[in-house]
């Protein structure tokens, strides 16, 4: 582990505990761990996953799908509105790289129930 | 803040200097948004506490407990397991966001535990003593008021009203390029028994000054960032809408205390209107002189575009305008999606609930060949304004197989659903698309 990494975790844990209230327990083996493996394999992603998640969770991030230009006006709205510090050039280039390829447009909201059901039985 | 930033890149400055930068990159006040968390705790000891894994409800209130059901796909829905309420579908931990799916809103008022959860930020603690919760109007108006929850009670007439209560994003997942926020289907809505004061009979005791045009309020959650001296969120209405008989300070639902997740002991209830003008966890209502312009209010939230955009292209705010009434909406709710009915069967009876917002339902329609042919469902009548419409209808197929069943509704205006969400725009506001549920006829 990089020191800045070890610096961006560190950050991150503060993060939560700045959102205030008692965190519910729940045993482990139900929960998915909150931590950079749960978004996509990608440069830079250990960075991008604690910048987005020192506020919010990672499913929204997860939930969404955008391109390049569409990602540049979400982080612009986080920083307007939401207290994220600006990302400038290249530390913005590579969060953008990463959830542009991350987290693409994704396809239509319909999906039919039985698909799966089809090929597991 | 962002000057050092700026000129050093994170990335860098991490090396030289993790915890400026950690000032830096997240903006983090010292103090008050830690609140107290690090006193007598090293910052070594913060390091061996993480370990590995960030908590997954990081956010979550105490005595709440969310359980993902499936693990490790992001495409399979996370199932809330918590006390008080059924297993809605989690959007999101944090802020914390469950979503009813449509066949668990069957009922035609919406017990408590089937009521959807939407956060903008982080909730505050249950308060120890309801009846000593204060309000505050103050503003335009001639005598700002001080109130407790009590003191409510006893001044003003109670009034109990069925109401619908819908986030303004519900719908958004439909829209095509995808819009942000939370991905919701149908299920941001609720229909159930409010009891409180009436908006208006408050802001009458207060005495509207002529300069009163708007209203601006608060609650007790704090925003995700942890800044202590930003709302969660903080939308308003114009005052004709404030004086409405409809719009309501609730105190119980269902006969009984608010669940503390959805706004116990104080909120408002701004009915047809999107959930966000309905103020969790109330503090305070400031009357202005202007349009509100607090968190949620300005730029392209909760606001449609008034002149078409072209999907997926950068918004211009000067075009938006602030969404009002939800659009009409029509759900299926007897049966679920993905249910395989018994074998034989041709005649399908369906029911379920339709809203429009401001306005009431005029036809439901329901379809079981994709929207080819239609048939008139029986729609049943509002148990007063702004409660949601039950309606029924039979359906039969011709032979065994896959089938969807495809409702839409049309409202008192004429407007009715589309087949794909309409007036695109990047925060996905005012989508209405049809409800459609799969099923399979074995042979």
């Amino acid at each position: 582990m990089t020191r800045w990494f070890a610096a961006v975790v560190l950050a991150a844990s503060l993060a939560v505990a700045a959102g205030g209230a008692v965190f519910a327990q729940s045993s482990s083996a139900e929960r998915e761990p909150e931590e950079p493996t749960v978004f996509p394999e990608g440069e830079n992603r250990d960075e991008v996953f604690y910048v987005c998640t020192a506020c919010h969770g990672s499913d929204l991030v997860r939930a969404q799908g955008h391109s390049r230009e569409r990602w540049a006006e979400v982080l612009g709205i986080m920083v307007e509105k939401h207290n994220m510090a600006p990302l400038e050039g290249e530390d913005l280039d590579k969060t953008l790289d990463y959830l542009a390829k991350a987290f693409p447009p994704k396809g239509r909201g319909y999906t039919n129930p039985f698909l799966n059901r089809s090929t597991a039985k | 803040m962002a000057k050092g930033w700026k000129e050093r890149g994170f990335f860098e400055l991490y090396q030289d200097d993790p915890e400026r930068a950690d000032a830096l990159v997240f903006g983090r006040r010292t103090g008050a948004s830690r609140r107290g968390f690090l006193q007598g705790t090293g910052l070594a000891a913060m390091g061996a506490m993480v370990g590995g894994a960030i908590p997954f409800s990081g956010n979550m209130p105490s005595g709440l407990i969310p359980a993902a059901m499936a693990q490790g796909s992001a495409a399979a829905p996370k199932i809330l397991k918590m006390d008080g309420k059924a297993e809605l579908v989690i959007l999101g931990d944090k802020p914390f966001v469950a979503e009813t799916p449509e066949h668990l809103l069957n009922d035609d008022i919406t017990p408590n535990d089937k009521i959807f959860i939407r956060n903008n930020g982080t909730p505050p603690d249950a308060a120890g003593n309801p009846d000593s919760w204060e309000l505050t109007v103050d503003g335009e108006v001639n005598k700002a008021l001080k109130l407790t929850l009590g003191e409510l009670k006893q001044k003003f007439k109670p009034v109990t009203y069925a109401l619908q209560m819908e986030c303004g994003g519900n719908g958004r997942s439909f829209f095509e390029p995808k819009a942000s926020g939370n991905q919701w289907t149908n299920g941001a809505i609720s229909n159930a028994r409010w009891t409180g004061v009436r908006l208006k009979d408050v802001l009458e005791a207060a005495g509207l000054k002529s300069s009163a045009v708007y209203t601006g309020h608060y609650g007790r959650d704090s925003h995700l960032s942890g800044d202590p001296n930003k709302p969660a969120i903080s939308r308003g209405m114009p005052i004709a809408k404030a004086m409405e008989e409809h719009t309501i300070i609730a105190y119980a639902v269902n006969g009984g205390p608010i669940p503390q997740i959805n706004g116990a002991p104080l909120r408002l209830i701004v009915p047809g209107w999107p959930g966000s003008t309905s103020q969790k966890w109330l503090s305070r209502i400031w009357i202005r002189d202007k349009e509100h312009d607090g968190q949620g209010m300005t730029g392209t939230s909760y606001r449609v575009p008034i002149k078409p955009m072209i999907p997926g292209s950068k918004a211009d705010p000067k075009n938006f305008r602030i969404l009002e009434s939800m659009p009409v909406r029509s759900i299926i709710t007897n049966i679920a999606n993905g249910t395989e009915l018994k074998a034989g069967t041709r005649a399908i009876a369906l029911r379920g609930h339709a809203w429009a917002g401001e306005h009431s339902v005029a036809e439901v329609h329901v379809s079981g060949d994709y929207g080819q042919t239609w048939r008139k469902a029986k729609v049943a009548k509002a148990a007063n304004k702004y409660a949601w419409q039950t309606w029924n209808a039979d359906l039969t197929v011709p032979s065994e197989g896959y089938y969807e069943f495809w409702v839409r509704a049309i409202d008192s205006t004429g407007r009715g659903q589309s087949h794909a969400a309409a007036n695109w725009n990047p925060q996905g506001y005012g989508g209405n698309v049809m409800h459609r549920i799969a099923v399979l006829i074995p042979a």
